[in-house]
């Protein structure tokens, strides 16, 4: 194993050097710093050539140049690791630091939130075959995944900031519009359920009059200038998250399943109130730890104590019950602290940006308030994570769905049904852990992919991010920014490679590395 | 069934919950942001350094904030006008003689920088240390010749029109407050070359490893360290504060860590966060006493700057508010609808300061071997008659009807080399040049006058035969290229089979340079309004004489632009001369003044754009709400 384990380092090694040496020498051959003097018509012409052929080694061959870049990279080995010098003077390390966190919290959401909708979409897909919710998805699915995500940024940019905030001038919603809507959602939730053309309309209905429901109180109290889930909401909310999370991993018809489940978000409910009392307005990331640490301790301890056996079951139900329906009442606080951002002087009353990764507007308080500058960061976020997570969601649709039919016409699966398994358990503990093995390869690939960034992405939304950094090395011919981000993605692609590998061989035991 | 009945309980359960109003909705909080007071301007190229003077990819870019935080003796307005900013200082021609030709400098007293340090005439000696090579050598910090060292001010500022001709070193009086520099020749465009104001006194803290404001003696003696420094030619200390000046301003990012010495500032604004390539805000300089008196009335208290590359992305961000001014230099007619259809924009519509034109090639480019040999090589009757031709068949009406009318209604064929429209010089060039040539009639007779030409020497020649063939280069822009084909359709009726060359890069060595077009389409800009402008683009082996063109009459009146001192007749009068020749000889034809569209948050008051210099900002303190 450690023998297989030093191989796979050094030929990574040798990939990461060959890969940059070829990275290297094309984009020097293939660019001239030079070229922008062409139509200089400054005075000092010929002094700007030779003192840039002199800053860019322009008179050594590439070939070699690339040694000397190569020995800031190798003179890390005894700490003295250097990238050298972008075109305008500042330490590539530097400029990588700034963009490296951008690219991170541009990309992380976005692809936590593909990676869960994906599967889970995928999964139902799956099961419910070649029903009328299998086809919409693989319908919506192919076209989300042939959507240049430009395009999508400019449509979500008009309907979702500019259109939105002029909405909010004078948030009520005509009636049309709410029917309109509220038929849509029913649609959508009846597609989701699926079953007999009865019950089909009836979700259709019930979803419906819902929907219209809540838009019509909404419109009705300008829910969207002050908007609050109160603990009726959050107690919604927690309910629900518990319902799914006990069919999940017990099933609704265990009854200890629901006293853990239930039990525990009608605890979170009844901490509602005690709860904002750590949600001060000088409340740093601290307090919403401590406030997960609260409420996920006591979900778990009820989980344990409600039952003799199978303790871990339980605990599981109490400790992601516990988990999910604390988010509400995280948002709820930022929520709370929607109106006065909005009519603050640096928002302004439109508070959904089109671009930018925060509001350089805001004054040092609101900086300070760490729910104001979360909510800021939120608003910034929406955009540019909703086109991320529509234009990847696609690609895990089609492979869970994928991978886990392939796993249902196991003949292990055959055998669980025969042998009397309630269908929840065949699909949850025998069809679903299966399929999930070769998405692992993906899923370690993909998380090694974000920081390449996502250069057009970054682009139309102005985030600065190593996307961004990448496409003006190209750009500015700077050659030592441009290895900066080549060689760190080519780095983590290789690794990621050879995790993934790894945990193959931990996932599946069939898979055991040759001694 | 019975657990989906179940779940419909709870979900019908909180429902009605949701209906009975239970949602915590507190009292609607009407009231609406009160006057605006900030602006954030667009950057399309980021920002890389707080000193503009030192060597960045954009200067542009950066000058966008050097606009703000520093103000010296002058600026263009919206009319192209160089206004003397008197309350920073005056100038004044103190002797003109053909060898010995002296400009007083006097700094306006009662001036502080943002610290409150006074601001006196020491404060523009770094101008020459930056600028003047020979400073550089005698002071030992480095021998500008030699491009294999760095000189320890690795300024953009050597080898220009101060460095060449400036004598020794420049001489204080007045209580330090005047400056008088001496150069070796009249310099036609001396109002250009006056020096900026550099606080040298935090540069001389910096150099000290101070890292925090100073108190006012401090600041004062820092100030006169620099001067003795200057005058005894201080090696060691000049070279520290060098190195300051060099790397010190190139930050990544300013935030409550940064050196506060780096951030003076004499301008309306003072920076105080800055983020590389993303973001810089600046607030207000409560000390600022340099240039025009702030409106009074709602003026701006905070500037962002915010880098957006991003076309698209910068029209939806003036939309959604999340910019305040947008300035567009290659506006398209789409764009134009598009602005104009925002009801909370304003849009105005200017010439800015680019122009494109036609350059036909007549010889070999100065700098390189390969001889050009083309049709329109040499001054023959023939050459002459075949580039005559040529710029007889570009349809320049259709060109701007189809292309720049739609941004700009009121647009027209631009007829000169050396002016715009709308310039007295202007009428008086265009009336007797010679252009008329080109003017005269309809375009369907000129490209019959063109055929005609093209015929005494390719008899074969018909509005179907084009036997002359012509490699037409211009950069692959979307504009470019529409008139491009409308250059190749016109001239296929006069004989010329136009084949378009269309590089990524339009100078780069291998499509330029070497002999490899017969004409060349381009833009040029102008970032000053001078007398010698255009100058290397025109005369005998000038630097950006690509086309090769040599005229010794043309030498003498470019090189008296150059070095002589005239009035604004006399200067009209050479440029008709100018002119005249490029005509006669069929060299090259303008095409049109680029316009430019500013469209900004309408509640902004006062938006002037100005063709050149600091476009937008230049007048930033008349801005208000």
């Amino acid at each position: 194993m450690l023998q297989y384990i030093l191989r796979r380092l050094g030929m990574m090694f040798v990939i990461v050097f060959g890969a940059s040496f070829l990275a290297y020498n094309l984009q020097a051959y293939s660019s001239d710093p030079l070229s922008g003097f062409g139509e200089s018509t400054a005075e000092n012409k010929e002094y700007l050539i030779l003192q840039m052929t002199r800053d860019l080694q322009l008179d050594v061959p590439p070939p070699i140049r690339y040694f000397s870049w190569l020995r800031g990279i190798v003179a890390g080995l005894w700490g003295d690791f250097n990238m050298g010098l972008t075109r305008d003077g500042l330490p590539v390390i530097e400029i990588l630091a700034i963009a490296i966190p951008v690219t991170i919290k541009l990309v992380i959401t976005a692809t936590f939130l593909a990676i869960v909708l994906g599967i889970s979409v995928g999964m139902i897909t799956a099961i419910r075959q070649y029903s009328r919710f299998d086809y919409s998805m693989t319908f919506v699915s192919f076209l989300l995944f042939s959507l240049p995500i430009f395009w999508v940024a400019v449509l979500l940019k008009e309907f979702m900031a500019i259109q939105f905030n002029d909405f909010l001038v004078n948030p009520t919603i005509p009636p049309i519009a709410i029917v309109l809507y509220s038929l849509v959602f029913g649609l959508v939730a009846a597609g989701f359920v699926g079953g007999a053309r009865l019950q089909f309309f009836l979700v259709l209905a019930g979803a419906a009059l819902f929907a219209a429901a809540l838009l019509y109180f909404a419109s009705a109290t300008q829910w969207f200038i002050e908007p609050s889930l109160g603990i009726f909401g959050v107690g919604f909310l927690a309910l629900c998250n518990a319902a799914i999370v006990i069919q999940l991993i017990s099933g609704l018809d265990s009854k200890k399943g629901r006293i853990a489940g239930f039990g525990v978000a009608l605890v979170i409910i009844a901490l509602y109130y005690p709860l904002q009392a750590l949600m001060s307005a000088d409340a740093s990331l601290i307090n919403v730890f401590g406030i997960f640490a609260i409420t996920i301790s006591v979900g778990s301890a009820i989980g344990y104590f409600v039952s003799t056996i199978d303790k871990r079951v339980y605990l599981r139900i109490g400790f992601f019950t516990a988990l999910m329906s604390t988010v509400p009442i995280i948002v709820n606080r930022f929520m709370s602290e929607f109106a006065g951002y909005m009519n603050s002087d640096a928002v302004n009353g439109r508070p959904v940006p089109t671009l930018g990764q925060r509001n350089d507007l805001l004054t040092p308080e609101q900086i300070d308030n760490f729910w104001i500058s979360g909510l800021d960061t939120a608003v910034h976020l929406v955009l540019p994570t909703i086109a991320l997570t529509l234009i990847s969601f696609a690609g895990y649709v089609r492979f869970s769905r994928g991978s886990l039919l392939e796993v249902l016409n196991m003949d292990y699966i055959r055998t669980a049904r025969a042998k009397g398994l309630s269908e929840r358990t065949v699909i949850v503990r025998h069809g679903m852990r299966n399929a999930m093995l070769p998405l692992t390869t993906i899923l370690v690939n993909d998380f090694a992919g974000l920081l390449g960034g996502a250069i057009i992405t970054e682009g139309v939304f102005a985030w600065q991010g190593m996307g961004q950094l990448f496409n003006t090395a190209l750009r500015s011919y700077d050659l030592n920014l441009f290895m900066g981000v080549f060689i760190l993605s080519a780095t983590l692609t290789v690794l990621a490679n050879f995790v993934s590998d790894l945990l193959y061989g931990v996932v599946d035991p069939r898979i055991r590395i040759r001694k | 069934m019975k657990r989906n009945l179940a779940l419909r309980a709870v979900a019908t359960a909180a429902a009605t919950a949701l209906l009975a109003g239970a949602f915590s909705v507190g009292a609607l909080n009407s009231a609406q942001a009160a006057t605006k007071t900030t602006v954030t301007l667009l950057s399309a190229g980021d920002i890389t350094s707080l000193n503009p003077s030192t060597k960045g990819s954009n200067t542009t870019y950066n000058n966008l904030a050097a606009s703000l935080t520093g103000f010296g003796f002058t600026y263009y307005n919206n009319n192209a006008e160089l206004v003397m900013n008197t309350k920073f200082g005056s100038m004044k021609i103190l002797k003109k003689a053909p060898k010995d030709f002296q400009l007083q400098y006097t700094v306006a007293s009662g001036q502080t920088w943002s610290d409150g340090t006074k601001i006196d005439g020491v404060d523009l000696l770094l101008t020459h240390v930056i600028s003047s090579s020979k400073f550089s050598k005698a002071a030992g910090l480095g021998d500008v010749a030699d491009a294999t060292k760095k000189p320890a001010f690795d300024s953009l500022g050597y080898g220009g029109a101060y460095d060449d001709n400036v004598v020794g070193e420049p001489k204080l009086s007045n209580g330090n407050m005047t400056l008088t520099v001496k150069y070796g020749k009249p310099l036609p465009d001396w109002e250009l070359l006056a020096p900026g104001p550099s606080p040298v006194h935090a540069l001389s803290l910096m150099a000290d490893g101070k890292t925090s404001l100073q108190s006012a003696s401090a600041n004062a003696a820092a100030k006169a360290k620099f001067l003795k420094d200057f005058t005894s030619k201080n090696s060691a200390n000049l070279t520290k504060m060098g190195k300051i000046w060099t790397s010190g301003y190139l930050v990544s990012k300013v935030d409550k860590d940064t050196n506060p010495l780096l951030l003076i500032s004499n301008g309306g604004f003072i920076i105080s966060k800055y983020v590389n390539k993303d973001s810089m805000t600046l607030v207000r300089n409560a000390k600022y006493s340099s240039g025009p008196a702030m409106s009074t009335k709602n003026p701006i208290k905070t500037v962002v700057i915010k880098v957006i590359n991003e076309n698209t992305a910068q029209v939806q961000a003036l939309r959604n508010g999340d910019i305040d001014i947008l300035y567009n230099t290659n506006p398209t007619g789409n764009d134009k609808i598009v602005l104009a259809g925002m009801t909370n924009v304003a849009t105005q519509i200017k010439v800015g300061g680019s122009y494109s034109i036609f350059h036909l090639r007549t010889d070999t480019a100065f700098g390189f071997d390969d001889p050009y040999t083309g049709p329109f090589a040499g001054n023959s009757q023939r050459a002459k008659d075949l580039r005559r031709a040529f710029l007889l068949a570009l349809p320049r009406v259709q060109m701007i009807d189809t292309l720049i009318k739609p941004v700009k209604a009121d647009a027209t064929p631009l007829d000169s080399q050396f002016t715009f429209q709308g310039t007295p010089a202007y009428n008086t060039i265009t009336k007797s040049s010679g252009v008329d040539i080109y003017t005269k009639g309809t375009q369907a007779e000129r490209t019959a006058q063109a055929l005609a030409l093209v015929k005494k020497y390719y008899p074969t020649a018909s509005d179907t035969v084009a036997p002359v063939k012509i490699s037409f280069l211009h950069a692959d822009t979307p504009l470019r290229n529409a008139l491009g084909k409308l250059v190749k359709a016109e001239a296929l009726k006069a004989g010329f089979d136009v084949i378009e060359t269309i590089p990524a890069d339009m100078f780069a060595d291998d499509t330029n340079s070497k002999s490899k077009f017969d004409v060349i389409m381009h833009g040029f800009s102008l970032n000053s309004v001078s007398q010698s402008a255009a100058s290397d683009t025109y005369k005998t082996d000038g630097g950006n004489n690509a086309w090769g063109w040599s005229d010794s009459t043309l030498d003498s009146i470019l090189a008296s632009l150059e070095s002589e001192i005239l009035t604004p007749a006399q200067v009209t009068a050479k440029r008709l001369a100018a002119d005249k020749i490029i005509m006669a000889n069929a060299w090259g034809l303008a095409l049109y003044a680029g316009p430019v569209i500013t469209a900004y948050n309408k509640d902004l008051k006062n938006i002037k754009p100005a063709p050149v210099g600091n476009n937008i900002t230049w007048n930033y303190f008349e801005w208000s709400y």
